[in-house]
């Protein structure tokens, strides 16, 4: 785990942390350490800041951060009177009207009054707030999670008012802004003006190892089994948290399970279907061939049947190829007029591919305008969602009708 | 509680979710879990039944019923409390309600276990449709930490797609993060597992003799032969499964008690045409299962409100039609299925070959399939002008027979038998405009397609769609 910031302007006497609910080593600690300082200096000197954690996802950053301010006010009740934490979430709460219903909310829940403030501005609210107990001054402290989606919003009063209140000497409150966001470069992101606001103060976490995070899950729930978790590269701390968890309850489910598993084949398939599949592998096949050539500028010397390969089709990515069900309807009857087997009206197999669609084979590409229910049409575009070495497999080892084989192999896609 | 027999093929995954989501003090539910598989391959069904086994306080939202993000917001917070629900605009407006929902909940009940919810979404990617910011899902999975922990609930999204694969994960995992819930598949139904759940189901539901279960199971085995290799899906088998069955039933009761085998071995032989027939109606919901058995069964009965004439002509089959009305009907077909501005190319054999008439017709075929015209099924088919019937017909038939008078009563023939129909000739009085007559075809493509092969008429040649 690494840790850096910039050096603070005091300091104090380290605090030592007691046993808690959260994962610790020596780096968090260290983390934890400074921090808890940071905010007590702060408070005490009621002093506005602005200050970045920053980290990969689910490393731990909000948990911490949760730690960190109970265990404030568990240390210090007096704190609760004028210390007020508010959480706003870019994702919901980055129009300025949505953060003033949310902080509203949650100064309610924290007095446990009712208030309605009928404010437009964070800035008036914060003012009306603190304006209730004149004797206090207050500190407001805001998280404000996923904090680069405050920044998408141009002349943002949010962050204005949450930055400015570090340069302008407010009698009635000091804010304290804890900026956290998973990307480190997120302080590039604001407007020159808010940029110029921010301090430099940052700290850059990263998930601890995972075998020392297994242990600590074993230990807290005191679960006396050896469970090891291979390092998958979407394993976050949450995941391995709930793998265990359900590893401890049944004991049949594979803990080491890859967190991408191939497209389902077996047990999902009928005959048809995979039919279907190998012909549109076919298509795009010999579609991706005829753009090739045409890029290398060789002859193109297909039949007459082949000139239904539209030519809007092939433009776009060569790895990306779109294709329409015409086109692997065109295939199918090829097929079935040379081999007079899996005959079906075109309704029947319109609606299996409709199938092979809702489960996630074939993605379809909807127009702009185009409502999400609209029905599929010969002109739809699509992609193959299956690579060929799932198909070829499952072609190879599944007891399959001869046809459905021979077809494979004839037209030489596996 | 256990499950229903229908679903003993199922009972490893019911005790792995079972096991999942049993109480257990030390350890904690998982907090988001994904099932999926194919439809109808019992997910709902063995998810309710697990939570009802633990009686765990389940919110279920079916995502086909619900039309927009506000709807869903509304619906959730109706199944919460009784009083009124607030208006709620926007996600922001929906976590704040619950958490003050949630508070007072917590508040008003004082106890030291808080409530625990199951909040199953059912067809998850149908809501996610409605999604237009690509941050619901993750929105959702974060709902305990934006209700500052006071909404305490197990996410379980059922739906048919890896959950990679879901709309907008990858926008999800570039911007915010990969999530990772407890996935389970569920594979869809063996052959073996279907034969033996429609049995099951079949027996009960049908008032049958038990003398007739052997027959039953032989019906249902050949039926899954025809249709297995179409569709898996459990509910789709379920329904034609059971209307072949309706009409076996249907012919038995009407048939003698001196049943000999050869019959059988016939009926048996020629139901696989009756299966694709089905197959190719009630599958793809071109015709509803009442109207098919009505118009349509295996041993070829009569049509509903036929005429006398009409039954003692149906209960001869096919063959039994003069050929000239066969024609008509062939004729009246090609003309209601191809477009008047081809009938020149297709029938007008004097100005070409018949080497480059087919080759013109090859032409425009692809030519249609690039113009991307598309073609109105045979149940929205619009009336024939008389003339143009009479053209076709002539030309099908060649010069060598004339057109005459007889043309007309094999006309009304064809009327009154039902596989024909005069439509919009007559005025207010009744009488109809001699004019202007015009007919439609209200026969099955695939009854003309019979005919067509029955005198060795190769129909699909003329037939530009």
């Amino acid at each position: 785990m690494s840790l850096r910031r910039q050096p603070s302007r005091a300091t104090s006497k380290p605090i030592i942390p007691s046993s808690s609910s959260i994962f610790i080593n020596p780096t968090i600690d260290l983390f934890l350490q400074q921090f808890s300082q940071f905010i007590r200096r702060h408070i005490t000197e009621n002093k506005s800041e602005t200050v970045l954690v920053a980290g990969p996802p689910s490393c731990g950053k909000t948990k911490l951060l949760e730690h960190i301010f109970t265990k404030l006010h568990t240390d210090d009740p007096t704190l609760h009177d004028h210390v007020i934490l508010f959480r706003l979430n870019g994702l919901i709460h980055s129009i300025e009207s949505y953060a003033v219903q949310e902080i509203s909310s949650q100064y309610n829940i924290h007095t446990k009054l009712n208030h309605d403030y009928q404010c437009d501005n964070v800035q008036i609210l914060l003012e009306t707030i603190a304006n209730e107990k004149q004797d206090k001054k207050f500190y407001f402290i805001f998280i404000l999670d996923h904090f680069e989606h405050f920044t998408y919003q141009k002349l943002n009063s949010i962050l204005y008012t949450l930055f400015d209140a570090v340069y302008s000497d407010k009698k009635s409150y000091s804010i304290l802004t804890i900026a956290v966001s998973n990307r480190s470069d997120c302080l590039e992101l604001p407007e020159k003006r808010l940029k110029s606001r921010f301090s430099q103060i940052y700290y850059i976490l990263s998930s601890p190892s995972i075998d020392e995070y297994t242990k600590y899950i074993l230990q807290t729930y005191k679960i006396k089994k050896d469970i090891q978790i291979s390092n998958d590269l979407f394993n976050s701390l949450t995941n391995i948290e709930q793998k265990i968890f359900a590893y401890v309850r049944d004991t049949n489910i594979n803990i080491n399970e890859d967190t991408r598993p191939d497209q389902y084949l077996d047990g999902c398939l009928t005959h048809l279907e995979i039919l279907l599949l190998l012909m549109t592998n076919h298509v795009i096949k010999r579609m991706d061939e005829k753009l090739q050539n045409q890029i290398t500028g060789a002859n193109d010397s297909g039949d007459d049947d082949d000139d239904n390969d539209n030519d809007e089709k092939t433009s776009g990515i060569l790895t990306d190829t779109k294709f329409t069900f015409d086109q692997v309807y065109h295939e199918y009857s090829k097929y079935v007029m040379k081999n007079h087997k899996y005959f079906y009206d075109k309704a029947v197999v319109r609606k299996t591919f409709l199938r092979l669609i809702e489960r996630g084979f074939i993605r379809r590409y909807y127009g702009r305008y185009a409502p999400v229910d609209e029905p599929l049409s010969g002109e739809h575009t699509m992609i193959m969602t299956i690579n060929n070495d799932e198909l070829k497999q499952y072609v190879e080892l599944k007891p399959l009708p001869a046809e459905i084989k021979r077809y494979a192999k004839s037209n030489t896609n596996i | 509680m256990s499950l229903p027999d229908s679903y003993s093929c199922r009972s490893s995954i019911s005790t792995c979710l079972e096991k999942l989501f049993s109480s257990n003090p030390l350890i904690p539910y998982p907090s988001h879990v994904y099932i999926y598989g194919n439809n109808n391959t019992g997910k709902s069904t063995l998810v309710k039944h697990v939570l009802n086994v633990h009686k765990h306080s389940i919110l279920w939202f079916d995502c086909r019923e619900i039309y927009s993000l506000n709807m869903f917001y509304s619906t959730f917070i109706s199944s919460l409390t009784n009083q009124s629900v607030p208006t709620m605009r926007n996600f922001n407006d929906f976590v704040r309600v619950l958490r003050d929902y949630s508070i007072q909940e917590n508040n008003l009940k004082k106890k030291k276990t808080k409530q625990y919810y199951f909040v199953v979404l059912h067809h998850i990617e149908l809501l996610l449709n409605y999604d237009t910011t690509g941050h619901l899902l993750y929105l959702l999975f974060k709902l305990n930490e934006l209700t500052l922990g006071n909404f305490h609930h197990s996410l379980v999204l059922i739906g048919h797609q890896p959950f990679y694969l879901l709309p907008q994960m990858n926008q999800i995992e570039a911007e915010l993060g990969v999530l990772t819930p407890t996935t389970i598949f569920i594979p869809a139904y063996t052959r073996t597992e279907i034969i033996a759940i429609l049995q099951n189901i079949l027996t009960q539901q049908q008032d049958i003799l038990p003398s007739s279960i052997s027959q039953l199971q032989i019906i249902i085995e050949l039926a899954l032969q025809i249709f297995y290799a179409v569709t898996n899906d459990l509910v789709e088998l379920k329904d034609m499964s059971t209307m072949c069955i309706k009409d076996y039933l249907r012919i038995n009761a009407k048939k003698q008690a001196n049943d000999d085998g050869m019959n059988n071995d016939y009926r048996m032989l020629y139901q696989k045409e009756f299966f694709m027939q089905v197959l190719n109606s009630v599958y793809t919901r071109s015709m509803s299962i009442p109207k098919f058995l009505d118009t349509h069964t295996a041993d070829e009965e009569t049509i509903e409100n036929a005429s006398p004439i009409s039954i003692m002509n149906n209960k001869t089959n096919t063959r039994d039609l003069p050929l000239s009305a066969k024609f008509l009907l062939i004729a009246i077909y090609l003309a209601t299925q191809n477009a008047i501005k081809y009938d020149r190319m297709l029938y007008d054999k004097q100005s070409q070959g018949k080497k480059s008439r087919r080759a013109k017709i090859m032409h425009k075929r692809t030519q249609l399939d690039t113009a991307k015209i598309e073609y109105l099924p045979l149940s929205s088919n619009k009336p024939v002008a008389l003339n143009r019937l009479l053209a076709i017909y002539c030309s099908l038939q060649g010069d060598t027979i004339p057109l005459t008078s007889q043309i007309y009563s094999q006309l009304a023939l064809l009327t009154s038998m039902r596989l024909i129909e005069l439509v919009g000739g007559s005025n207010e009085s009744g009488i109809i405009n001699l004019n202007e007559p015009k007919y439609r075809c209200i026969s099955s493509s695939d009854y003309i397609r019979r005919l067509a092969s029955s005198i060795d008429f190769k129909i699909d040649n003329l037939l530009l769609v």
